[in-house]
């Protein structure tokens, strides 16, 4: 809970001053006597209480495991838990940060008595993946409006949405196409371990193809666990991948839904799947596989303060992060990163990991618009990047965030075929 | 609003309009028209009309420019100033007294400035025409005392009625800045607005309480000495 003084009427005893010089100049005491109400305007803001708001905060969803593209009605009731009625209270609602309004407002004005509540409802639309709602902001005025006592109101409320449905397969990744990204990076144990039957989706370059010689059994070699390859999705959450086009999520909201979407696939596959952030400060989450290790990593994703909705204010060096993921790197781990590629310092990093035997593949949401001139500048500086990031070996994968990831990597795929 | 979480998840989710509020914007005006109207000669009703339907021609204007109908909404707010215009050489052709419009003008300029602050014509600009338009209207209030066309209880109720208009003008701004227009604010627009009212009330009958004082036996240097002290004791306390 912060206060702070907005001193929106510091300017009116300037009206009492101006009437008192004119009353006295002018000769006139009707005009004298205005000073007086300049005076009693000036010490209204000093007599109203600072509000000391507290608040519960209750959401009701239409339908907490929608299908994506429908329409989910969220119902939010605010009380006022304190002993003194809250006059002018701004509520916000904390909406996840990929989804849209469509109906309504999650925003409002609230006058509540003590132990009065207010429900209002609004409607959002919903995207594939998990979603948690932040916590609510509130920002309570006094009746004069000096004093701003801002707070957050926190309830529990997440919706998921899974393409379940037909229709909207083309939206899930498939092994195959992170596959294809992957696999051909290499890198992975070299210690024959058994083999079993071959499954759709496995790497072709692990098939036995001397057995599929002698006897047309398709059979896929795996090697021991402790050699298999970890992949770490490294998601860049500095200052500078806090951008977007107007009005659309910015690249850390991108970032995080497609580690989110990368992280259920490559599990999937028992994969070892780890977390890394380059950002307010490293942070790591080492590779590992299993249901426990799932949890772990997908509540870091939404909950952690290295992913946080707005742009850090101070980060520790770049430097210093890099050096930091390379002590606690598995030796033949592969990296995923996720980042805008807005500047070059973070280009620099992927050349330098992949320098160091870390192969490094780039997946960038391009949230660069055409709009100015210093857009455009923006925009092509990027596809420099990009183009310099291909011919040193590290592939990248450039992706449109109005279209499915899927898409995005199956065209990428394409492209290195060709 | 300083929660920049707040701020950044909102604007990406959902962009807001972030015009003033409605009901406060529209009492804000017409409450300083009425300020402006009590200190003014009998010719101001007419302009002030006027200028009111010039500011909602402006107003009109600004919702259809956000509907990207730029075209019409130029028009639609070049007639506003027109009207304004029109207000003005109406006020000059019916008021007899070269004093009469100095009374008049100042406050019915500001009485568009506030409506240009209000509607928005440009958000930046908002803070600084409330400003300006009720200190034009102050500056009506004070010819008009100055002239001695009004006692202490005109001047009194016009001032705190400019003052009061700048005060719900402001609180829309913020309103629209924090919760956009789509919000349902009614509820914290009325109880600001009646606080301040309240403290309007209570401010005129202070002034005339205090004026009690000097008819008591204090002659106009000596009563000018007291409340300059009270003044100077209120800047210094309360700002």
């Amino acid at each position: 809970m912060s206060v702070h003084r907005t001193h929106r009427w510091r300017g009116v005893i300037a009206v009492a001053l101006v009437a008192g010089a004119v009353g006295i100049v002018a000769d006139r005491p009707e005009i004298l006597l205005l000073s007086v109400v300049g005076v009693a305007f000036a010490a209204y803001p000093r007599m109203t209480p600072t509000p000391a708001p507290s608040l519960a905060l209750d959401r009701r969803l239409s339908d907490p495991s929608p299908t994506p593209g429908d329409r989910v009605h969220v119902t939010v009731t605010v009380e006022n838990r304190g002993s003194w009625p809250l006059l002018d209270a701004r509520f916000v609602d904390g909406v996840p940060p990929a989804l849209s309004v469509v109906e309504g407002t999650p925003r409002r004005g609230l006058t509540l008595r003590p132990g009065g509540s207010t429900t209002f409802s609004y409607a959002i639309e919903t995207e594939s993946g998990v979603h948690g709602f932040e916590a609510a902001t509130v920002v309570a005025r006094d009746v004069s409006g000096d004093r701003e006592v801002e707070t957050t109101v926190a309830a529990d409320t997440s919706v998921e949405c899974t393409a379940q449905s037909a229709s909207n397969v083309h939206r899930d990744l498939t092994l195959d196409q992170v596959g294809r990204v992957l696999s051909s990076q290499g890198g992975s144990g070299v210690e024959f371990h058994r083999t079993r039957e071959y499954q759709r989706g496995d790497s072709l370059a692990r098939v036995d193809w001397k057995r599929y010689a002698n006897t047309g059994d398709l059979s896929t070699v795996e090697f021991r666990e402790e050699h298999a390859t970890s992949v770490v999705l490294l998601v860049d959450t500095r200052e500078a991948a806090y951008r977007a086009r107007s009005d659309q999520p910015h690249a850390v909201v991108h970032g995080l839904a497609a580690a989110r979407l990368l992280l259920d696939t490559l599990l999937e596959r028992r994969n070892r799947v780890g977390i890394a952030a380059f950002g307010r400060r490293f942070t790591w989450l080492a590779p590992d596989i299993g249901r426990e290790h799932r949890l772990r990593a997908e509540r870091m994703l939404s909950t952690d303060d290295a992913f946080l909705m707005s742009p850090p204010t101070d980060e520790s060096p770049l430097d210093e992060q890099i050096a930091s993921l390379r002590t606690r790197l598995p030796v033949n781990a592969q990296i995923l990163l996720l980042s805008p590629l807005i500047d070059a310092d973070i280009a620099a990093a992927a050349r330098r990991l992949e320098a160091h035997g870390h192969p490094v593949t780039v997946i960038s949401p391009d949230v660069t618009t055409a709009e100015t001139v210093g857009e455009r500048l923006v925009g092509v500086e990027r596809q420099n990047r990009l183009s310099a990031l291909r011919r040193s070996g590290v592939p990248v994968v450039d992706w449109d965030p109005e279209n499915p990831l899927s898409a995005a990597l199956a065209d990428a795929h394409e492209r290195r075929r060709a | 609003m300083t929660a920049a979480d707040a701020e950044a998840n909102l604007t990406l989710a959902d962009p807001v309009d972030r015009t003033p509020a409605r009901l406060s914007a529209v009492a804000a005006v017409g409450l300083l028209a009425v300020a402006v109207h009590l200190v003014a000669p009998p010719s101001a009703a007419v302009p002030l009309v006027v200028v009111g339907i010039g500011v909602v021609f402006v107003g009109v204007g600004r919702e259809v420019y956000r509907r990207e109908r730029r075209i019409a909404a130029v028009l639609l707010v070049a007639a506003g100033f027109i009207g304004a215009a029109a207000a003005v050489g109406v006020a000059v052709a019916e008021t007899a007294e070269p004093s009469g419009l100095l009374r008049l003008l100042p406050g019915l300029v500001g009485v568009f400035a506030v409506g240009l602050a209000l509607a928005p014509v440009r958000r930046g600009w908002s803070r600084g025409l409330l400003k300006i338009g009720t200190a034009l209207a102050l500056v009506s209030v004070l010819v008009c005392g100055i002239l001695r066309q009004a006692d202490y209880w005109t001047l009194a109720a016009s001032t705190a009625a400019a003052v009061v208009t700048w005060d719900l003008g402001e609180n829309a701004v913020g309103i629209g800045e924090q919760l956009g227009r789509k919000a349902e604010t009614t509820a914290i627009e009325t109880t600001h607005a009646l606080g301040s009212g309240l403290v309007g009330a209570v401010a005129v009958f202070a002034g005339d309480a205090a004026g009690d004082i000097g008819t008591g036996g204090l002659s106009l240097p000596s009563l000018a000495l007291v409340l300059l002290a009270l003044l100077f004791l209120s800047a210094a306390l309360f700002d």
